[in-house]
């Protein structure tokens, strides 16, 4: 598994994890946006450090990943591998538009190229635009809020997401459900342009991590085969931890 | 070994974390040999196995100390023939003798060498390191004509681990992505004539990293430059290295591009050039022996060379790869192709077969530089722990 696609797996991640409550809003439109973006902007906080494990199910293998992460903003991020001892050692680190892997063994650092960036993160059942894209939900799709939590059981918000004409997205529509209790994504659907369902996101064990409720767990699973998951669990994390300017750099890597 | 023992105690008596990890490797190596006079008559096999120790203390964030014991024992050599080499217990020059040979019968061979035995201090900006450790410098993939101490090859089949090298080095950092590192670094001697210095410092410019090289190898200046960015959906490339000898300069430079296709594959392809070499295969064998050779720091023995490696997940769990290197005025080639499965989270397998492709030897003088190179199959198996 390459870090650059650790990176990307991890910075989806981290972008669920930590943003503030939402405001009260006025319109539909309003509130359908800010709770839109509070689901981008839980991985836009000031800063964190955590711990993550990463846990892929197939019909063929079951594997763990645990990582040490650390991000700051929207483009600052470095991860280190820690297990298993295949991979250990192995970092990204990204820098605004620039990434390096770096390689312990061979004391190797190596500059990333974007088009290296993309494609399937190895053995899970993330995809290339959910890791890499930076695609926002209320920008790049139109919305609507077609269930209200006094008119569902869960009382949730439920929020249809049709892509823009000009947005570049690869799905055809994205189904959000928020709790109106803590406004924590619960569920996101993801189905193609044909009306098909493609894939389940869940989030639960929702806790106390870092001083904040978060859901601590997130489950992909692909509609064709509901046997199978990717798996994020946070082991341990701090948000708005002061961390160096250092933190972000080609020395860091060797951490 | 005491110095397992020695970092258990530090680390208890100072409370720092001692992490321990590894692996085991074997490999079987099977070769079916044309009619040469330095290839055995008859089709052979080599074994190795190698088992790696490999221990970090870290004491907070300012000091780690590296100490990687490893094991190699095999039948025959531990390099193969036909330039086929394992990438396990490689020898180096080193300062301080922490090789030891077990075993030196004709059967068996058997060696432990400390691969890494290094103390690095760090500080903020400031990494400073003693000691066995890897070393390497430039971008090239397949042709790394920067990478002047104990570099890979393509045909050496695991290249995981990068030989340590006996060295004092110290990188300062600034910003996000400036490095300047100096290294002087045991090559047979301290004395410049057996020993490198060198001077390389990288920073990123519009998205693109630029590095300068400056040193002294064997007691020959070495200039250099790196150059690794982007255009569209290609990963661009390349290394420059001119050697100052008594007789004028020779140069040495790759050009490389990185490309993905598709989400599951990988294409490199790189074209590299040297002065050094021969234009004429008949005057191989001679350079053979020459030190630039036998040290390691040149393999090709041409001047004009073409790379191509593509590598493809086959499944999550299955990659295929093909490599073809080329010396387009032999010309000959070198093709390799590898299956990887990895059969569970710390277990891998592999098999390859490498082949030379060119004119044959008659008697002793080479017609071509890769058609010296026989049919060559292996087998190996990693286990990490």
């Amino acid at each position: 598994m390459s870090p650059s696609r650790l990176f990307a797996a991890l910075a989806l991640v981290l972008g669920l994890l930590s943003a503030g409550p939402v405001r009260a809003a006025g319109s539909d439109e309003a509130l359908a946006r800010a709770l839109l973006d509070r689901t981008d902007d839980l991985h836009r906080g000031a800063s964190s450090h955590g711990t993550l494990t990463m846990h892929v199910k197939t019909d063929r293998y079951d594997r763990s990943l645990t990582m040490e992460s650390w991000s700051q903003g929207e483009d600052r991020f470095l991860v280190v591998i820690r297990a298993p001892a295949k991979e250990a050692g192995m970092a990204t680190l990204k820098v605004g538009e620039d990434v390096w892997n770096y390689l312990p063994k061979v004391d190797r650092t190596m500059k990333v190229p974007a088009s290296m960036r993309s494609g399937a993160w190895m053995g899970s059942h993330f995809t290339n635009d959910d890791l890499v894209k930076d695609s926002r939900m209320a920008e790049d799709f139109t919305y609507t809020i077609t269930s209200r939590p006094e008119q569902n059981p869960g009382k949730e918000w439920v929020i249809d997401c049709i892509p823009k004409p000009d947005a570049a997205v690869v799905w055809g529509r994205i189904v959000v459900r928020i709790s109106a209790t803590d406004e924590l994504p619960v569920e996101i659907t993801y189905w193609d342009e044909k009306g098909a369902l493609k894939r389940t996101m869940t989030f639960d064990d929702v806790r106390a991590v870092g001083g904040r409720r978060i859901p601590a767990r997130m489950r992909l699973v692909p509609a064709d085969d509901p046997g199978e998951f990717t798996e994020v669990v946070y082991d341990r994390i701090e948000f708005d931890v002061p961390l160096p300017e250092s933190t972000f750099t080609l020395q860091a890597l060797k951490r | 070994m005491g110095a397992p023992a020695l970092l258990l105690a530090l680390a208890a008596a100072r409370g720092a974390t001692l992490d321990a990890s590894g692996h085991v490797k074997s490999f079987v190596i099977a070769g079916w040999p044309y009619e040469w006079a330095f290839l055995p008559a008859d089709p052979f096999t080599l074994t190795t196995v190698s088992g790696r120790l490999a221990l970090a203390l870290r004491e907070g964030e300012w000091l780690r100390v590296d100490v990687h014991p490893e094991i190699t024992a095999g039948s025959g050599a531990f390099r193969g023939l036909g330039g086929i080499d394992t990438g396990t217990g490689v020898e180096a020059p080193e300062a301080l003798p922490l090789t030891w040979d077990l075993e030196e019968g004709a059967d068996l061979e058997a060696r432990l060498r400390v691969d890494r035995a290094a103390v690095t201090i760090v500080r903020s900006g400031l990494e400073a390191a003693v000691g066995r450790q890897p070393v390497s410098f430039g971008e090239g993939r397949l042709f790394t004509p920067l990478d002047l101490v104990a570099p890979f090859t393509p045909t050496t089949l695991d290249t995981e681990y990068k030989p340590g090298v006996d060295a004092v080095r110290v990188d300062a950092y600034a910003g996000t992505s400036t490095q300047v590192t100096v290294l002087g670094a045991y090559l047979g001697d301290w004395r410049l004539e057996e020993s490198a210095v060198v001077v390389d410092g990288r920073t990123t410019l519009l998205g693109t990293d630029l590095a300068l090289f400056a040193g002294l190898l064997y007691h020959e200046p070495v200039l250099g430059a790196s150059v690794s960015g982007a255009a569209g959906p290609v990963g661009l490339y390349g290394d420059l290295a001119v050697t100052l000898t008594d007789d004028g300069s020779e140069v040495r430079g790759v050009a490389g591009a990185l490309w993905r296709p598709t989400d599951t594959t990988t294409v490199t392809g790189e074209l590299y050039g040297q002065t050094f070499g021969e234009a004429e295969a008949e005057a191989y064998f001679a350079l053979a022996t020459d030190e630039r050779w036998t040290r390691g720091d040149l393999w090709l023995y041409g001047h004009a060379y073409a790379g191509l490696s593509v590598a493809q997940e086959v499944t999550p769990l299955v990659g295929a790869s093909a490599l073809a290197v080329v010396n387009v005025l032999d010309p000959s080639a070198l093709l390799g192709a590898t299956l990887t499965w990895s059969a569970a989270v710390d277990a891998d397998l592999a098999a390859g077969v490498f082949a030379g492709a060119g004119k044959r030897p008659v008697g002793v003088e080479p017609r071509s530089e890769f058609g010296l190179v026989p049919v060559i199959g292996y087998l190996q198996t990693r286990l990490y722990f």
